[in-house]
């Protein structure tokens, strides 16, 4: 059972492989995987290879990337959440980052802002994660415990949700209204390098500062004034937290739109594996957020004909089912 | 003794929502002692006890090695006292051994330096001896007692290996040969050379382990200095409102609470 965690990241790492291989092979065209190396190396050879690395690197590679970056950003957020709230039910929704965010691209498509720049919309939907951010730091810094931070963030996330409903009621159109709810349903479709472009930064210093408070959270198994007394800064801590989930959150809803589950069924899928260590289930969580994302991508595509599912529908079909059976079979295990 | 005091304090003060918690309180505490903290619930023992700990905001000095705790970065903070709150909720279920370890954050500041990680793994390891429980050290703590989460806790505050060890309440919930065996753990790591407040409500176990006592009521120190001294009658009897029956076995003292002072009246109109 001991040091057992290596070996889980290493196999996540190796599912993460195949997925990605899988990802890139199937849709429409089917590319085996010499034909892949061929059109990635000898792009200008034929016809052929020409449409391969088309398809290649306008669709699926962008696909692939962004897949696997906001499932990392909502795995580790979660992870990290849960570790500082020592609450296993704590994901990046529950404390208003997603719902804000969402909240902040609804507002740019009700007033048709979208169609004035395509950097409008993520903008705004980074600026809805910035306020729940700079909201939740201020209640942070007033030494609040986890508790108020936890029903702070529900009755933001409730705030955000009934304002994001107030604009659908109110929406100038329908196909406004369309557009508001495939866009908080959540998709990978159609985006590119430009959209990887966009949030990456911010992914990434969201990923590195979540990444760098695993042994405080650690700490925080002790409660908060042990861990206070051990030399954890809490409200240090906890601003980290939200900011980094903020920034890898609220950037990859600002490309995708809204995905749930994948930060509260992640970590508690894997948290037996690493010994219950929250700062061991930090990359672990990352990775199987990417696995899991990119998982339930390629089983959309495989489902999808005429219509398009919506990535955040599939999430929620896979996740919430799976997340109930996990919490009865803990419920039983303890009966 | 030394001339530093481990810790001293300097008229205390803290305030909660407008309301004095505690209310002017000093204390020194050399190499070697164990002082014992006394008081009826409500006292502002653990709040004093958080006090040093600088875990609340508090008017006054605290001063620990000679060093003002306010100056002190809280990571240096953290390998002069020990903390163990009163009680905890076992987080998530973690090897005893990795909970004790937890202890040894404040000195892992290069934790990729091999040097500092079989020390830290040679005190865990000493630190999970100390308390007796070397057989669990792979149990999740969620599967352990009341007791022995109690004593695992205990091995916790003592891996940081700090000069002062501050307890609040380490023995309330333990039968009485753990009591017993943790009293005089703590009375033998002060002899090592640390000093150590406790919190108790065990009159007996204060009397016969501590050096020295402090009675609190109402934020106020009332008494303080030898175990006699202290634990008088009249003091008791002023602070927890009861009668106490002392007496002597093997030349130490042993007082037994016996009796409400108000017992002529009855139940309601006590609590009224």
């Amino acid at each position: 059972m001991y040091r057992r965690y290596p070996l889980l990241n290493y196999g996540l790492v190796i599912l993460l492989l195949l997925l990605a291989m899988v990802s890139l092979r199937i849709g429409p065209v089917s590319i085996s995987v010499s034909d892949m190396i061929n059109a990635l190396v000898n792009s200008q050879e034929t016809s052929q290879t020409l449409r391969h690395n088309l398809i290649l690197i306008e669709l699926r590679l962008p696909r692939l990337l962004l897949a696997m970056l906001v499932g990392a950003s909502l795995g580790i957020s979660g992870a990290a959440l849960q570790g500082l709230l020592r609450n296993p039910l704590a994901e990046p929704g529950l404390i208003g980052v997603s719902s804000c965010a969402g909240l902040g691209a609804v507002i740019c498509l009700y007033f048709g802002l979208s169609t004035l720049s395509m950097w409008l919309l993520p903008t705004m939907a980074m600026a809805g994660a910035t306020l729940a951010t700079l909201l939740l730091c201020w209640i942070g810094r007033h030494h609040a415990g986890s508790l108020t931070l936890i029903l702070s963030g529900i009755a933001l996330s409730s705030l955000a949700a009934a304002l994001t409903s107030l604009a659908l009621n109110l929406a100038p159109s329908p196909a406004d209204v369309q557009d508001m709810v495939l866009w908080l349903l959540g998709s990978l479709n159609y985006r590119s390098f430009n959209d990887i472009q966009l949030c990456f930064p911010f992914v990434l210093t969201g990923l590195v500062l979540l990444m760098s408070c695993g042994a405080k959270l650690d700490a925080l198994t002790l409660g908060e004034a042990e861990a206070q007394s051990l030399g954890v800064n809490l409200p240090k801590l906890q601003r980290q937290i939200i900011v980094g989930t903020a920034l890898s959150v609220g950037a990859c809803v600002a490309v995708t739109g809204t995905i749930g589950f994948v930060g509260l069924v992640v970590p508690h899928l894997l948290r037996r594996w690493v010994d219950y260590h929250p700062s061991r289930l930090l990359l672990s969580s990352a990775l199987g957020g990417a696995a899991l994302l990119l998982l339930a991508d390629i089983a959309l595509r495989l489902l999808s004909s005429t219509q398009e599912i919506m990535l955040g529908v599939v999430t929620a079909l896979i996740g919430a089912p799976f997340f109930l059976i996990l919490v009865l079979q803990q419920k039983w295990r303890l009966a | 003794m030394s001339a530093t005091p481990v810790l001293s304090a300097d008229n205390v003060f803290v305030e909660q929502q407008k309301r004095r918690i505690l209310g002017g309180i000093s204390l020194c505490l050399h190499k070697g002692e164990l002082l014992g903290l006394l008081g009826p619930n409500g006292a502002g023992k653990s709040t004093f006890m958080k006090a040093l700990a600088q875990l609340l905001p508090y008017r006054g000095e605290i001063r620990c090695m000679g060093r003002s705790l306010q100056q002190v970065p809280a990571i240096e903070r953290a390998r002069l006292i020990a903390y163990l709150e009163q009680s905890v909720q076992t987080g998530w279920p973690i090897a005893v051994r990795d909970y004790v370890a937890l202890g040894r954050l404040p000195h892992r500041l290069a934790w990729y330096r091999n040097g500092h990680r079989n020390y830290d793994s040679k005190a865990v390891k000493m630190a999970i001896e100390q308390v007796g429980l070397s057989s669990l050290d792979d149990r999740p703590v969620s599967e352990l007692s009341g007791g022995e989460f109690a004593r695992v806790r205990l091995a916790r505050a003592l891996a940081v290996q700090t000069p002062l060890l501050l307890a609040d309440e380490p023995v309330s919930v333990l039968d009485p040969f753990h009591q017993l065996q943790v009293m005089e753990l703590f009375r033998q790591l002060c002899r090592d050379g640390r000093a150590g407040i406790v919190v108790l409500h065990d009159l007996t176990l204060a009397s016969r382990f501590c050096d020295r006592l402090m009675l609190l009521d109402k934020g106020r120190t009332v008494a303080s200095g030898m175990p006699r001294q202290v634990l008088t009658p009249a003091n008791l009897q002023q602070v927890y409102q009861v009668q106490a029956m002392v007496g002597e076995h093997q030349q130490q003292s042993y007082i037994l609470p016996w009796s409400c002072c108000n017992e002529g009246s009855s139940n309601e109109e006590k609590y009224r």
